[in-house]
């Protein structure tokens, strides 16, 4: 499952706030589960592979020159600082899009939230948009009939793979759709 | 402050047409252009986002956090299938909700705005068109720029916004040992699979959630075409695997059906989980025609009432601590089986 597990990274649990299955710090999927002896008790901190805590724990802080150099990067209108943004922090306000854009991109791409139909040329242009879909006020239906094209697509697929039963019940859910439609 | 009757008077999936697929939940993330995002939000320009939110929406019913107990928040938590706790809410957040029960909107809690919107009766389109339509015609400032979308305080939901659930329930291929196959084989590329604990190695009352795993770089319609096939798919499989159970009369399956059956009837305490486990494989029997004396809307019901804040209403009691929940469950559990039978 781990193959399946590893492209979860936007948690939902359904079972009450019982375990926390995320990075304890941004949201990307666990890597490393690091545990510190503090006084009598272990304390365990769930991170992804490259959270900036994790290497602040195994390497210490950051150099003086490194940290005022992040510190100076924040947004004007809501003070969100770069270093939040890296450790997965969210974003304070609409203009940090703009103050954070080059962090906010590269952090999409490493997460694969930017869906493979896009080009990688078009990502990396900073002026093109990686935004498809609808824009404030305008209205998009989406037709009945689309279904149906999905529908005879994996029709199409269960015959190819010899998936009788499965076929026989897509085709039944076409003939259903179909004559509701008539209706 | 109480709930309305819409989400207190009837349980979600009480109107399923699918029981392999019984409901989908399209839930939208928006934000106002001129406030800064909840995280960096003061209480009063949060109450005005409320306000604001509330009259653009239009529906009836506001709930303030603040003005909600514990057991309130949990409540709608468990109904609506929500994404976190509400447990830490603060003065400025809210839920304003529908008269159909089917619509929520939640208030300054991740984003300004979190619609919310379950279909239960299959209707896809028509679920997301309806979803979409509102979203248009809100006279809100929604923050927006060409590059990335619809601007969300987590970035990882900009773009369109749009996160879709949709609820499987797989116990055929999860028993058989089978679900990791069908997932490689019949899932899209940008679907995700997980489960009602959050990931597929805990699966809890054999249901399978499949999301979108992009939000950017690809429209509302694909986001809904990819995630519409990998269902129809998935439940192709799961439905000729429950034929075959059901031909061959499988006596490994019939026997986790009775032992499921045993558990519910001969506990005196039952834990959340292995409630929602042994439910399942009794909604799977009464598929397969080896469980009589219980329908399958009927099992849907007792699914959402034995968590621990439903079964608090449906005591009429303060909320329970663990041990007293567990308890309850198991007494309400009895009652509700009384009739069942094994075929």
């Amino acid at each position: 499952m781990d193959q399946l597990n590893a492209g979860v990274n936007r948690v939902r649990n359904f079972l009450m706030s019982e375990r926390n299955i995320e990075c304890s710090h941004c949201k990307k999927a666990i890597k490393v589960i690091y545990k510190e002896v503090v006084g009598d008790l272990i304390v365990t901190t769930e991170m992804c592979a490259d959270c900036p805590i994790l290497q602040q724990k195994l390497y210490g802080s950051p150099s003086p020159s490194e940290a005022g150099a992040e510190m100076g990067i924040c947004c004007g209108t809501c003070r969100t600082t770069l270093e939040s943004v890296r450790t997965g922090n969210p974003l304070g306000c609409s203009e940090c899009y703009a103050v954070f854009s080059d962090v906010v991109t590269s952090e999409l791409v490493a997460t694969n939230k930017i869906s493979p139909r896009l080009k990688k040329e078009q990502i990396m242009k900073k002026n093109q948009p990686l935004h498809i879909g609808k824009t404030p006020g305008k209205v998009t239906e989406v037709p009945t009939s689309s279904r149906l094209t999905e529908l005879n697509e994996a029709l199409n697929e269960a015959l190819k793979k010899e998936n009788y039963e499965q076929a026989a019940w897509i085709r039944d859910q076409i003939k259903a759709l179909t004559e509701k439609n008539e209706k | 402050m109480s709930l309305p009757p819409s989400i207190l008077e009837h349980t979600p999936w009480e109107n399923e047409s699918n029981p392999i697929w019984p409901a989908s939940s399209f839930v939208l993330h928006r934000n106002l252009a001129k406030h800064l995002f909840p995280p960096k939000l003061g209480e009063m320009q949060a109450g005005q986002v409320l306000h604001l939110v509330k009259e653009a929406l239009q529906f009836p019913h506001l709930l303030e956090a603040e003005k909600l107990s514990l057991l309130d928040k949990e409540f709608i938590y468990e109904h609506f299938l929500a994404f976190e706790g509400f447990q830490n809410t603060v003065k400025g957040q809210g839920f304003i909700l529908d008269d159909s029960g089917e619509m929520l909107a939640i208030v300054n809690i991740q984003d300004h705005l979190q619609i919310e919107l379950v279909d239960t009766k299959g209707e896809w389109e028509k679920a997301w068109n309806k979803l979409s339509a509102l979203d248009s015609s809100l006279k809100l400032d929604f923050a927006f720029s060409p590059r990335f979308g619809y601007l969300t305080s987590d970035p990882l939901v900009c773009g369109t916004g749009l996160l879709i659930y949709v609820y499987l329930h797989l116990p055929a291929l999860i028993h058989t040992g089978q679900l990791e196959d069908a997932l490689i084989k019949q899932k899209e590329e940008e679907v995700v699979a997980t489960s009602l604990m959050g990931n597929l190695e805990e699966i809890a009352g054999d249901m399978i959630v499949l999301t979108n795993d992009c939000t950017v770089g690809l429209s509302e319609e694909n986001i809904l075409h990819e995630l519409h096939i990998s269902a129809m798919k998935l439940v192709g499989t799961e439905k000729a695997l429950r034929a075959h159970l059901a031909k061959e009369n499988n006596v490994e399956i019939k026997d986790q059906i009775a032992r499921a059956y045993g558990l519910l009837l001969h506990s005196y305490q039952l834990k959340t989980k292995e409630t929602l486990d042994a439910l399942s494989l009794i909604k799977l029997g009464i598929d397969l025609g080896w469980v009589k004396g219980m329908t399958d809307k009927k099992i849907n019901e007792i699914f959402f009432k034995c968590r621990s804040a439903h079964l608090s209403y449906e005591y009429k009691e303060k909320a329970f601590n663990p041990t007293e929940a567990a308890q309850k469950r198991a007494a309400y559990i009895h009652k509700e089986i009384e009739k069942v039978t094994l075929v």
